[in-house]
């Protein structure tokens, strides 16, 4: 860009749709360390999460025609992508493998300070978020992170933390209610194109 | 269908992905129906869920994933050109001798079967995973079904039986203040246990439910109360005593244990 400037998600968006391949390389160097560090988070697996990175950006390519700005931001676009399609791959272990799985902690590498802190806007996103999180009464937070990152139902949450259906079902929904309102302002005035 | 919190509830199981079962119909028919504030909800849902990823910290790919992206989107395709520096390998030029001319259209010809092999590949294994995935969710609806039933049929069998007793089991040892019924059904060898008032346990620890049978305790089962201190406990089969006596309910490790070495919570006598 000859601005200078950095472009929008959305402007690169509909650059990989006219099948312009650097602009899908823009996002990747944008989005692909904190897509793999979710797909590893997930998986505890870091050649799946790598498979997941290579399946989603490929996504991109074929699908950018189908990324509508109404249902949410390219970033929420991707971690949407990365994370369901680590999940099924979790949901399609078997329970053993499954448990075995998650229990591998691996340390990741040092994030590239270009890919991370260089990007004011993806600094912003993770302040909000994190202080939000923060907010949270553990409970809360503990339903969601099983909902979120190991993909249990209500139920698997339920039996998991031996608590009521119903109690489960209360801390999930005002859990997400409560981060809504207090990432509001990120999607008010993000600045990536969101 | 008019907008409800239980709506909402639904649109919290599709922001996170997780399968919404038989309800998923009736909130898809409300979306179809236009509700903007479910529209905005799954929205902002979706985007609050994503905080979560904010918490993880980023990992940099290695940069052969980056490369293999990219050769793999190829201009072979002839889906245009990347702009500014080349990030994709171009095709070589086409060489001067017509011999040579030959083999390199032979040679991407090839390249190109492999190409659509590949791609397609990928394209049936995604199809594959999905259906893996749907068959998992659907198997694991009907497992959460068939639990279900089971336990409305357990419910009548005991509640509904003509030899129902109740029996009122009172406070002991360190929680004086705990309360529970239990309804059993001689015929049917099982029992449900409702208690209250019961405090919460160490890490470790579980409640277990004895029955004693010609003197003697017999495990029921383990169970834990919620944050209320309530708990509603079906028994399992106990068909192996001739006979119920009492109830008990002590504090045992996780997982209980065969005989009570803990302290009585809850004790009774059949009215």
């Amino acid at each position: 860009m000859d601005s200078g400037l950095p472009e929008t998600d959305r402007a690169l968006i509909a650059r990989v749709e006219a099948r312009d391949a650097q602009a899908l390389a823009l996002l990747y160097d944008r989005y692909a360390s904190r897509l793999l560090g979710l797909g590893q988070r997930i998986l505890g697996d870091t050649g799946e999460a790598e498979e997941v990175l290579q399946e989603v950006f490929l996504f991109v390519w074929r699908a950018a025609a189908t990324f509508d700005p109404a249902r949410g931001s390219v970033l929420a676009w991707l971690l949407v992508a990365t994370r369901s399609r680590a999940i099924d791959r979790v949901r399609t272990r078997r329970p053993a493998a499954r448990a075995g799985l998650r229990t591998v902690e691996r340390v990741p590498d040092r994030p590239d300070p270009r890919d991370v802190e260089a990007d004011s806007a993806a600094r912003e996103w993770e302040t909000l978020c994190r202080s939000a999180i923060a907010q949270l009464p553990p409970e809360q937070k503990v339903a969601l992170e099983l909902a979120y990152f190991e993909g249990l139902t209500h139920q698997e949450i339920a039996r998991k933390t031996s608590t009521p259906l119903g109690t489960v079902k209360t801390r999930v929904r005002l859990g997400l209610m409560k981060l809504k309102d207090r990432i509001r302002p990120y999607r008010q005035g993000g600045t990536h194109g969101t | 269908m008019a907008h409800s919190e239980r709506l909402e509830e639904l649109a919290t199981v599709q922001a996170l992905g997780t399968p919404l079962g038989d309800e998923g119909a009736e909130f898809f028919a409300h979306l179809r129906d236009g509700c903007a504030t479910c529209e905005l909800l799954l929205v902002e849902f979706r985007e609050a869920a994503n905080a979560f990823a904010a918490e993880v910290p980023a990992v940099r790919p290695r940069p052969e994933i980056r490369e293999k992206i990219l050769a793999s989107l190829g201009p072979a395709r002839g889906l245009g050109e990347p702009q500014g520096p080349p990030l994709i390998s171009r095709l070589p030029a086409p060489p001067e001798p017509s011999g040579r001319w030959v083999r390199v259209l032979v040679g991407l010809a090839a390249a190109l079967v492999l190409f659509f092999i590949a791609t397609d590949d990928l394209r049936l294994r995604r199809q594959r995973e999905e259906l893996q995935s749907q068959t998992a969710q659907l198997a694991e609806h009907l497992d959460n079904a068939r639990r279900d039933l089971a336990r409305k049929d357990l419910r009548v069998r005991v509640l509904e039986s003509d030899d129902v007793k109740i029996l009122f089991l009172g406070g002991q040892g360190p929680q004086p203040g705990a309360r529970a019924k239990v309804f059993w059904s001689e015929k049917a060898k099982r029992g449900i246990l409702v208690a209250g008032n019961l405090a919460p346990l160490e890490p470790g620890k579980q409640y277990e439910l004895w029955v004693f049978a010609q003197g003697k305790p017999v495990p029921a089962g383990v169970f834990d109360a919620d944050p209320a201190g309530r708990a509603l406990f079906e028994s399992p089969d106990l068909s192996a005593i001739a006979s119920a006596q009492n109830f008990a309910v002590t504090i045992e490790p996780r997982g209980g244990v065969p005989a009570p070495t803990g302290p009585i919570v809850l004790v009774g006598k059949p009215s």
